[in-house]
């Protein structure tokens, strides 16, 4: 490997002094904000991730996890026992464990394949005819039928991109996907909106704010897999757009929401300002979960396009780049220095 | 827009969410305080006085939550305040900000202020205010006829005619009256401080703290890191 390496005790240190803070996937340090290294996940960290969720006691599944299906306490748990087996993860302290990330905790570009991924689409799929059948407005404006087919078209195109390198012409097939891809997360960018301002002005219920994680997970998963492509076939500048313009859609989509708006409208109807603020309390957490998950995405994807930046400045293939995490079988975490 | 356009924003964004909780939770722990105050002075007028003088009252119950407020928003601005100067302080260095990088920052907090439960308090304050200008005028939205008067007349007329017989039966119901009457005051101070009762966005003492810190807030930013 030339150019990722186990990431640099100095760098461990410096975070955990707090003279360098890791925001998305890049350490920086604090004082100037000059990116010092760029972290990247490996498929150890996935099997780690595996064996501290079972220690822990979580119910967390490979693919998708509905919100709320971690507790806080759990999410603690399972970071101090990864920390356990590996220092270097302390520096993940601030990430969540079960995120929107479509595989391990979301750090760098997805590791996650695309058996994975559609494993994944699916299970969000089924997730959100559950919470259809318990929230009537989606259901009555007939978007659900809308919803399953969009669901339906990603699919389709993660087939395409998994045959990828069976494939004659690579690059085409690789860049329509891409495409077609861009706009299936813009309508699910729709439902995500209109479900968003639909919960600002009514009492709401657990599953609104499942239905609004779930549909941020497919859009996500939209998302990685296009930058995938996009790597695959070196178009680097092409895939530092994107990131860089998905980033500012996925903080657009998290900008009117807040915890505390939430999780107060959800206690909306309690009778008392007791039984309000024990409502309220109790529905904290998911609000910040949510809220919280959507902005590490913001800061997660951002990073891509500093990455996709840093391969072009170093004439890194984004193929190469690939294979090397893949060969990695020791270290869960690698560093690329800025 | 730049990672640390980005970057900046969530630190931003982060102040905002952990004020509108804290903003939340401390009105809950402190509305005891009120409830207290309104039920001493009910306690404190005489029966007589409650059934003349219920105008008189409802004024003072007006006033205690009014001043209730003010202490609230004041709490709520000096740590508002000193929270933001701190998320300030730990950007990167000013001069790594650049110039176009800050108009990236600024240009998204028009939207800032947008979550949709405080909507109505936005649009309801002075555009441009700041942690030293902030004045609780904007505060006085409640008025005397928003208060259920009619029915509070009603408690204190009963409370005044059943304690002036002087009669054990009448002491017990002037005793249930003056529960009834707190009950009514707290009730409206519950709708008044939390919106209880009310559609979501109502405007409420919360709302209005929530937006007044958080309008505040930007105009500080907007003013710079400097």
């Amino acid at each position: 490997m030339i150019f990722l390496r186990a990431v640099p005790p100095e760098v461990v240190e410096g975070v955990a002094s707090g003279i360098y803070k890791v925001t998305g996937s890049v350490v920086r340090e604090v004082s100037s904000g000059r990116g010092v290294a760029f972290l990247q996940e490996t498929g150890v960290l996935d099997q780690l991730l595996g064996s501290a969720i079972k220690g822990a006691g979580a119910t967390l599944q490979s693919g998708f996890n509905p919100l709320g299906v971690l507790t806080a306490i759990q999410n603690q748990q399972i970071k101090s026992r990864l920390v356990e087996v590996q220092s270097s993860l302390a520096m993940l302290q601030n990430v969540q464990v079960g995120t929107l990330a479509v595989a391990g905790l979301g750090i760098g570009v997805s590791i996650a394949g695309f058996a994975l991924m559609l494993k994944k689409l699916n299970t969000i799929d089924a997730h959100l005819k559950t919470l259809e059948r318990k929230i009537d407005q989606i259901t009555d404006d007939r978007r659900s039928d809308d919803l399953r087919l969009t669901l339906a078209d990603v699919g389709t195109q993660l087939e395409a991109i998994d045959t990828l390198l069976a494939r004659v012409n690579r690059v085409a097939t690789a860049e329509a996907a891409e495409r077609t891809l861009a706009t299936l997360a813009g309508r699910l960018e729709v439902y995500f909106q209109h479900h968003s301002e639909t919960v600002q002005t009514q009492h709401i219920s657990l599953e609104d704010m499942d239905m609004l994680w779930s549909l941020a997970a497919a859009i996500r998963l939209c998302h990685e897999a296009g930058l995938r492509a996009l790597l695959m076939i070196d178009e680097l500048q092409a895939a530092k757009e994107l990131a860089s313009r998905r980033a500012s859609r996925f903080l657009n989509l998290s900008l009117n929401l807040s915890p505390d708006a939430l999780s107060r409208l959800y206690a909306q109807r309690e009778d008392g300002v007791e039984a309000f603020a024990r409502s309220r309390k109790a529905a904290l957490p998911h609000a910040e979960i949510l809220v919280g998950g959507l902005r590490e995405t913001v800061a997660s994807v951002a990073s891509q396009a500093e990455l996709a930046d840093l391969l072009l400045q170093r004439q890194i293939s984004g193929g190469d780049y690939f294979r090397a995490i893949e060969d990695e079988s020791t270290e869960p975490l690698l560093a690329l220095p800025v | 827009m730049s990672f640390t356009a980005v970057d900046v924003q969530l630190d931003f964004l982060a102040w905002r969410d952990d004020q509108l909780i804290e903003i939340s939770d401390q009105l809950e722990e402190n509305f005891p305080i009120l409830l207290t105050a309104l039920k001493d002075e009910i306690e404190q007028a005489s029966s007589w006085e409650l059934a003349r003088a219920t105008l008189a009252l409802s004024s003072k119950a007006e006033e205690l939550i009014k001043s209730w407020a003010a202490d609230q928003l004041i709490e709520a601005l000096s740590r508002a305040e000193a929270e933001l100067e701190q998320t300030i302080l730990q950007l990167p260095d000013r001069f790594s900000i650049d110039g176009s990088t800050w108009d990236q920052v600024t240009s998204a907090l028009p939207a800032f202020a947008g979550v949709g439960l405080i909507a109505a308090s936005v649009a309801a304050i002075p555009t441009v205010i700041s942690f030293a200008t902030v004045g609780t005028g904007f505060l006085a939205f409640w008025s005397t006829a928003a208060i259920s008067w009619p029915l509070f007349a009603l408690g204190a007329a009963v409370i005044g005619v059943a304690s002036y017989s002087g009669s054990e039966t009448l002491k017990y119901a002037y005793d249930n009256a003056c529960e009834r009457l707190f009950d009514r005051v707290s009730k409206e101070a519950e709708r008044q401080v939390f919106g209880l009762g009310q559609s979501p966005g109502a405007r409420c003492i919360l709302n209005d703290i929530q937006a007044a810190v958080i309008q505040a807030g930007q105009h500080r930013i907007e003013g710079g890191t400097g």
